[in-house]
This record gives structure tokens, sequence and C-alpha cells, in this order.
């Protein structure tokens, strides 16, 4: 045992010092090296070659580190640069999809520790992606091994950074940011230099004649969904069409709907969608002011004949948009990491340079209604003040500053501009998730404080609700209903009630282990604590009650009681709900009893106090102790008449109990010197 | 060490024959436990203090309105006067290079250790929700049972050699197993059992302090059982010789949790932290594992076992898989305070059941 594990160690130790001789060797003789990484959509491998392409002469060794199967194969080729392929996988915390995540990062911080090792560079540029977190993790391994003696640069395009590239942001060396706001995620780390991207790539202009015959001086709008298109903002242009009619000799539509090389043909969606909308003499008038096909290749020229835009707020679209100055109605994919859409628009918008429509769940589906994005369009197309103004704002929202130089000298010369000062202008609120802004409204509401979110996010969180309440799993619609307590949407009571209603069974494994129905216990539950927040009719009220009395679940049996009690005052009709308090005081459960006990202290009228009174040697403290504090309760509302009677017989109640609350002196003496402190 | 003094002096001088107590495991383990008590008694009064000034307070876990009741700013980390104690004592009464004692006490200092860094991640964070994460703490719990399980498997066993992967239960009288995979496997996912669940029960003021010691103060009758070629013959128990050294190990725990409760009993001055709670969970798991007596940890530390189970049904399946509770609070004692039961009334209950268990595992001893 004790020979075996010498021998473990010192081979170990011989490996390392053998690695660590000849690693020093190769740095020696190879001293302009550099590994660029960052794929799976080109935003991410554009930048990444061209901080690597700025950095020559200095450096001119090259490969980059992409993952297998995405563009990154067709592109980095093509700008001679060695490619290695390595296995990566999103990011995901659903719980069939971690594992492999977690399996494919071990795989590819592996693969990259012998990638790195044998090519010894002298930087790391990481654009983000999933490509790019285990060449940054391996990276800093070897770096604190001694193996390795490189740079970890990143280089994030959008406003917030999703987990990885913020969990990569905490070894990284330097991280190069495109916005100010990104500022506040990577503190004195951050370099702002804008977006890096070559002068040679921008679209030159052609004039066309026929672009300018089709416009015939009306307004130009370009809609686009990236190359890939998008579902929603296809079908949402395509909606507002109706609603555009009568303008069509002030504005003309120009829809690049798709490539259609992934699961979703835009091309043939946008056909069939005004097919089955539109009737023939519909589509005639239609034609006269819309165009749609699957790509324009000509995008530069059209983009500078447009008066606006509308799009994805992907960080690429949101630079160009803020090169050429062009406003923009911005349609922000929700869901995806670090929510960068949602945060690159909100950034747009503070600068003022766009108007944000979000998406809502649309027949099942997540998009935006026709009517809506219309009603923009009319907004901004008849408003020529307003796009001039809009289109100035929209150059701020970037700093313009000339990339290359900063690059160069940040990188090589290790200069420390970083652009502080443009930070401390510009207000920025990240986004929270479902937890955090739940657990924020909720310690405001105990602290009876307001608390305030602006326009933009609360929208956002708006969307977010109406998504997260149509998901599958029920952990995320059990968030979504916690969250209707304080956003309160269209349909928000009716969809509430509706899931207090539920009876639609749970499979068997899940019954078998105490599941109920679809519409889980915390969901019901919830479902009518967020009630308290809305106005409910007395028949709604009397409907919920007699349903969730009958409910398996006993804390949605006791959170109905405390919905009522919240809402008594507006009730007229007392006796239908006595009737179900009353029958809710036998309840199996003291917790439900307790609070039947408590309404009826605040509905009862004179009957219910010998009711009240039989609880006197309850076995129960809790239930004693409930019933007295009704009776005090009703004596408040001055419903108990024969009050020498009633005082005589609370005499027999029972007083002993097994609990207590302490009173720690000091403690509460602080309390008090505290509050009465801060009142001055 | 102590023991070795009393030795040497022994040899050198005839009329110090007296000396010979020191060899008796009854006295040590007397002696052990009063040292150690000692011990706490001088050392907690000036650590509290310590505590207080270095802010090495635990935060309540749910931040809700201040209230006089709550026990926030108390301070915690008390597991390291335990260790402190148990260790120093430890070291003075017991011989060195017994197998049990040292395997035992290894596994009692890595999981302090452990315990140890995840309160001080606590404190770094000020909250009470995660220290270390939950996953990195179950891969070290598990790095240190496969070097468990190594050791006991190779030549540093303290067992006779065709006893080494033999599994009893209480009541039989042989082993019901003898597999090397099965039992390592077995072991693997005891140790990391019995930890957690000392670690969960460690929620009321006094409430894991006192039936560890029940547990332990019986454990170590089944130690002196078992060391004693005499008496282990006649209980029909498998006889390891040097067993009987846990006997003392278990009397200087005794002495130190007791100390610690003085300081620990409701209203608490102190909290043991998970620097405690760990490290008597690899106390526990390791002294059973070294007597043979796992299953006998069913009913011994059947406190433990409700706690850990509720806890985790209740999490695992009912608040995260069927979306409902499936009791209404947990772990258990929790549960008792939902019925309305105070806080000091349902740990004295508790260690009342803890207590009961106790004797019907002593039971054991003579029913096979």
């Amino acid at each position: 045992m004790a020979n075996f594990l010498f021998i473990l160690v010192a081979t170990i130790v011989t490996i390392y010092l053998f690695l660590f001789v000849s690693g020093t060797f190769i740095r020696r003789k190879y001293r302009d090296r550099a590994v660029l990484t960052g794929g799976g959509s080109s935003g991410h491998i554009y930048p990444a070659i061209a901080i690597g392409k700025w950095l020559q002469p200095e450096i001119n060794d090259f490969i980059f580190i992409g993952a297998k199967g995405r563009i990154e194969e067709k592109v980095v080729p093509k700008e001679n640069i060695p490619l290695k392929l390595i296995r990566a996988y999103p990011y995901s915390t659903s719980l069939t999809e971690f594992p492999k995540f977690l399996f494919f990062l071990m795989l590819g911080i592996l693969k990259c520790l012998f990638i790195l090792y044998e090519f010894q560079p002298k930087f790391i540029i990481g654009t983000g992606g999933f490509v790019s977190a285990p060449v940054v993790f391996a990276g800093y391994g070897l770096k604190k091994l001694g193996l390795i003696n490189s740079k970890i640069i990143l280089q994030e395009q959008n406003v917030s950074p999703g987990k990885l590239n913020l969990l990569a942001g905490k070894i990284a060396d330097k991280i190069f940011v495109t916005f100010p706001q990104s500022l506040y995620y990577f503190g004195n780390k951050g370099y702002l230099i804008g977006y890096p991207v070559r002068k040679n790539v921008k679209t030159v202009n052609v004039e066309s004649p026929q672009l300018n015959d089709l416009i015939k001086g009306r307004k130009l709008i370009f809609a686009f969904g990236g190359s890939q298109g998008a579902k929603s903002i296809n079908r949402a242009v395509v909606d507002s069409l109706y609603y555009l009619l009568p303008y069509k000799d002030k504005i003309y539509i120009i829809l690049s709907c798709g490539l259609g090389y992934s699961h979703y043909n835009g091309l043939q969606d946008v056909k069939e969608r005004i097919d089955s909308k539109y009737k023939r003499g519909e589509i005639e008038e239609i034609e006269k002011f819309f165009t749609y096909k699957d790509y324009y290749y000509n995008v530069g020229e059209i983009l500078s004949k447009s008066s606006f835009v509308v799009g994805r707020s992907g960080a690429g679209t949101i630079f160009e948009l803020s090169e050429i100055g062009l406003p923009s109605i911005l349609i922000p994919k929700i869901g995806l990491s670090g929510e960068h859409q949602v945060m690159n628009a909100i950034a747009m918008k503070k600068a003022g340079g766009a108007k944000i429509v979000f998406e809502k769940p649309l027949n099942g589906e997540m998009g935006v209604e026709g009517k809506e994005l219309a009603e923009a369009i009319i907004e901004l197309s008849s408003n020529e003040e307003l796009l001039k103004k809009m289109g100035e704002n929209a150059k701020k929202v970037i700093p313009h500053f000339d990339t290359e130089k900063l690059v160069r000298e940040i990188i090589l010369e290790g200069k420390e501009i970083k652009g502080i000062e443009e930070t401390a202008k510009i207000e920025f609120a990240p986004l929270l998730s479902p937890e955090k802004i739940l657990s924020k409204f909720s310690k405001c509401r105990e602290e009876k404080k307001e608390f305030q979110v602006d326009e933009d996010q609360k929208n956002y969180y708006e969307s977010l609700t109406m998504n997260l309440l149509r998901s599958k799993d029920w952990k995320k619609r059990n968030q979504g209903v916690k969250l209707l307590a304080f956003f309160k949407i269209e349909g928000a009571k009716e969809k509430l009630i509706k899931f207090v209603n539920n009876r639609e069974k749970v499979n068997r494994f899940k019954r078998f282990l105490g599941g109920d129905f679809e519409e889980v216990g915390f969901i019901r539950r919830n479902s009518l604590l967020s009630l308290k927040s809305y106005d409910i009719s007395e028949k709604e009220l009397l409907d919920l009650f007699l349903i969730s009395s009958d409910d398996p679940y006993y804390e949605v049996r006791s959170s109905c009681l405390t919905l009522i009690k919240e809402k008594c005052s507006t009730i007229k009709e007392r006796g239908h709900f006595l009737l179900i308090t009353k029958k809710l005081a036998t309840d199996k459960e003291v917790e439900v009893k307790e609070d039947a006990l408590s309404l009826i202290g605040e509905i009862g009228g004179e009957e219910e106090v010998d009711f009240l009174l039989s609880f006197k040697d309850n076995y129960f403290w809790q239930l004693r102790n409930s019933a007295l504090k009704s009776l005090l309760r009703m004596a408040e509302r001055g419903i108990i008449k024969d009050k020498e009677k009633v005082s005589k017989r609370i005499d027999e109640f029972i007083l002993t109990s097994t609990a207590y609350k302490p009173i720690f002196e000091i403690k509460e003496n602080f309390w008090k010197l505290k509050k009465s402190l801060k009142g001055m | 060490m102590l023991y070795y003094l009393a030795k040497y002096l022994m040899d050198s001088n005839q009329q110090l024959g007296f000396l010979r107590l020191f060899s008796y495991i009854s006295f040590r383990a007397i002696g052990g436990a009063l040292t150690s008590i000692l011990i706490m008694f001088l050392l907690t009064k000036p650590f509290i203090h310590y505590f207080h000034k270095r802010k090495v307070l635990d935060y309540a876990r749910d931040t809700g309105i201040p209230s006089s009741s709550d026990k926030s700013g108390t301070p915690t980390m008390g597991g390291v006067l335990i260790a402190i104690s148990f260790l120093f004592s430890s070291i003075l009464w017991i011989p060195f290079g017994n197998h049990f004692v040292s395997l035992t006490l290894l596994s009692f200092t890595y999981f302090a250790f452990l315990g140890f860094f995840d309160d001080i991640s606590k404190l770094k964070k000020k909250s009470g929700e995660g220290g270390h994460s939950e996953k990195l703490k179950l891969v070290l719990q598990g790095l240190f049972a496969l070097i468990f399980i190594l050791l006991i498997f190779n030549d540093f066993t303290p067992f006779p050699e065709k006893e080494i992967s033999s599994l009893y239960i209480p009541i039989l009288k042989n082993p019901i197993l003898n597999s090397y995979l099965i039992y390592g496997v077995f072991l693997f996912f005891y140790i990391i059992g019995v930890c957690n669940s000392v670690n969960l029960s460690d929620g009321l003021d006094g409430l894991a302090i006192v039936p560890s010691t029940f547990v332990i103060s019986v454990l170590g009758v089944f130690a002196y059982i078992m060391g004693n070629a005499l008496q282990s013959k006649y209980l029909n128990f498998p006889f390891f010789s040097g067993a009987g050294e846990l006997t003392v190990l278990a009397s200087i725990f005794a002495g130190s949790a007791i100390g610690f409760l003085w300081y620990n009993a409701y209203p608490a001055q102190i909290f043991m932290g998970d620097t405690g709670s760990l490290a008597i969970g690899g106390l526990i798991a390791s002294m059973t594992i070294l007597l043979k007596q796992e299953f006998l940890f069913l009913i011994l530390g059947g406190f433990f076992v409700v706690e850990a189970l509720t806890s985790q049904i209740q999490d695992k399946i009912g608040v995260n898989f069927i979306g409902r509770r499936i009791f209404h609070r947990a772990p258990i004692h929790h549960e008792l305070q939902y019925k309305g039961i105070a806080e000091n009334k349902v740990v004295v209950r508790l260690w009342i059941i803890s207590g009961i268990l106790a004797l019907l595992a002593i039971a054991t001893i003579k029913i096979r």
C-alpha cells in the first residue's frame, strides 16, 4: 500500500516536472501565439477573429477553438485560421440537460488542456458562447499549475453576460465590453472598447434603382429576425398589415423572413399566414406596400434607406443600428442566457433610440399581437421629428471608439483605459430572476414599502410572468402564480381562479406518492394567496370557497379562509360563507380549524358566540386561543350583546398551553431604542 | 500520554504500583470524561466572548421582521470547542497506535474540518443559506468515505482477517453477509447518510448534542464488550482486540458533550455549527462501522434516522416533485413545533425518545 502510494506520487511529480520544463522551452520558441475561441453563432465568431487580426503583426500564429457541428466550421477556415473542434453543449438547469452539459464541459476542458499546453499561447481570447467556457477554465487551470503563461481575455458583446461568461469573467484577466452597462458586472476588470468588428466586413452600399422605385417617397420599414428568421416577428408583421392598410400610401414594409436552414421555414410560414388571414382582394392591396423574401443580400442598402427597423435585439443588430443611427422597434427574445436581448433592448430604449414591444403568449406560443406592432409602427412613421431624434440617440448607445487602437493598446501595451467615467452617467438596474424579484417584493411588502420597477422592467416581468404561467414545469407555473400577486396582468384573475378550480388528475405514480391534480397543491395555494391583490366579486368568492373547502390539500383550505378573511368587508350575504366555515371548523387539520375560527370572528353574528364558546375545553390550545381571539374580535365589532353572560362563560376556558412566546428583555429594548432613534 | 507516563513511572519505581490504574479502561474512561468536561468549562466562556468580538455569529435562515425571539446573533462554531476538548483529552488518556481509535479520530477530525470550512464560508456570505454548495459537501464526504473504506479493507484494518467485510445485524449471532463489494458500497452510503442526518438534527437548542451522547455512550458499552475476550464470548459478540479503547473515547466525548450542553441548553449561548454536527456525525459513523453495528444505528440513532428521512422526503418528494407538503413541517422537530409545542418542550421530548431508543439498543446485547 505504502509502496504503491509512493510510486504514484513520484510518477506524478516526475510527469509534472517534465511538462513544466518542456513547456518553458516551447514558450521560449514561440512568443507570438494566441488562441481564439467563441462560437455557436456568427455573433461570437467575428469579434474573436477581429480582435485576433488586430493583434497582427505582433501576434501571428493563431488557432481557433470552436464547437463541433456549428457555424464556425464554415466561417473560420475562410479566414485562414486553423480550427480545432471540441464538443460543447449549452448550459441548462433542467434535470435531463444538465448532466449532458456537465459531461461535455468536462470532456471539453480535458481536450483543451492538451490543445493549450501543446500550443502555449500568449493570449487566450474568448468571446462567449458555450465553447469559450471550457477553454477559459482549462487555461486558468494550466496557468495556476504554471504549465502555460497566458493572459485570459474575454469579450462580452451584450449588456448582460450569461451564467458561464459571468463565471469565466471571475477568472479572466481582462474583459472587453461593448456597452458601458456591462462594467457593472465585471467591476474593475472591465474595459469599455465598443464593438470589435473589422472595417472591411461592413457592407458596401450599392445603389439599385428598383428599391427607389418601390418606395416612391414612402417611409421604408425593414423587418428582420436575423438570417434564420424569427417566427414571432414574421407573424406579427403579417398580422399588423391589416391595421396598416389605411397607411398604404405613407409606408412600405420589407420583411426578411429567414433562410430556413433550421426547423423553422420562415418563407413558407409567411406565405401560409398571408393566405389564411387575408382575402384575395386584401392581398392585392397589401402587396402594394409590402414585400418579403427569405433573405436580402443587399441588407446594407436597405438599412441605409430605411426610416426605421423592426427586429430582434442581439448585440450585432444593436451595433449596426447604432452605427447607422437608425430608430427601431425591438422585439427581444425572452429566456436567453442572461436575458441579454432584453437588456440590450432596454439599453437602447434608455438611450432614446428604440421602442420595445414584448412578446406575450398568443394561442399557446410566444408572439406579438399585430395590433400592438401596428400601433407602434404608426406612431413612429407619423412623427418625423421623433424619428430624427431617435436616430441621433441610437448612435449614443454604443461608444464609437477606435476599437482597434484600444484593443492593441490594452492587450499589447498593457494600458489601463477603462472608460469608467462612461458608467457614472448611466443609471442601470440589472434584471432579476423570478426568485430574486419575488423575494424582493415580499420583503418590501412585509416592511410596507413600495417596490418600484421602471416601465420597461415592468413590461419585461409581465411578459416573463406570462411565459412562466404557460410552462409545462409546475415549479415555473408556481413562480408565475406568485408573481401575479405583484403584476396585475389582464385576465390574471380568471387564470388564477382557473388554477384553483383545476381537477385534472396527475399520473398514477405521483398520486401514489401523495400528489393530486396537475395544478399542484402549491399552485392552488399560491393562486389563492395571489388573489388577495385583486378585486373579487362576492359570487366569485363563494365559488372559490365552495371548491377549495373540499380541496384535498390542507394548505389550500386554510389559505382560502385567509383570503376570505381579507375580503370579508365586501361580503353582504354571510349565511353561505358561515355554513362552509363552520364545516371547516371541524376539519381534521388544526391549521384549517384555527383559520376557520378566526374567520368566524370576522363574519359571525350573535348565533356563532355559542359555537365559539364550545371550544373552551378543546385539546389543542391553538383552537382555544383562536376561539378567544374571535370572541374578542366580535366584542370589538359590537356583536356580543349579553356581555355579562359571555364573560362568565369564558371563565370555563382551559388556559394551559404547550407553547409560549419568549420575551428577551434585552432584545426588546434594543429594537425599541433602534426604532426611537430612527424616528428622530 | 498519561498511559505511557504511568507505565514509565511504574517501571522505574516499585512504589508507584498503584499507577497501574491507568491501564484499566474504566479508570481512563472516567478520567478522560472529567478532563474533557473541565476543558469545556474552562474554554467555552472566553471563546463565546471571542466569537462575539470576531462576529462569528449565526445568521437566521429567514430574513423576516426583527423579533425578540429569533436567534440570529448567537455565536456559532461551538463545534471547534468540542473538537479541541475531545481531541486533547483523547491524546492524554488513550495509548497511541490503536487502529480503532486512530480511524475514529481521523474521521472525527476530517469532518470537523469539513464543517469548519463550511461554517467559515457561511460567515463570509453572511447568510444562513448555503455555505459550501450542497454538492461540494457531498463530494468531500464521499471522498472521505472512500478513504475510510480503503483503510479498513487494507493493512490498516483493526479487524481480524475474516471479519473485515462481515455485516452483522442486531439479534443474530452470525454475520448475514461477507462480501467486500457489497459491504464497501453499503459503507459508502452509510457514512454519507449518518453524517448528514446529524447535521440535519442540529436545529434547536440542545437537540443534537444529547441524543448523540446517548448514541455514543451506548456504543461505548458495545465497545467494552467486544474488546473483552470473556464478555464477548459470553454474549456471543465477535472479539476485536483493542476495541475497548473506544469506550474511553466514547466517555471522553460524553464529557465534552455535557460540557457543551452547559452552554448550549435553551436559550443557547452558543451553537455547535456544522463543525460540531458533521464531526459528531463522522464520529458516530466510524464507531458504528468499527464495532460492526451499522444496523443497530437504525434503532439506536432512530431519532437521527427519522430526522433525515422526514426532511429528505419532504424536500425531494414533496416540495420538489409532487408540489405539496407531505409533512406539515420538516424535519420532525419543526413538525412538533408546528403542532403548538414550545421549543424547549420539543427538545426534552425528543431527548426522552432517543433515551428510550438507546435503552432498546442496549437490550439487543442480551437478545441474540
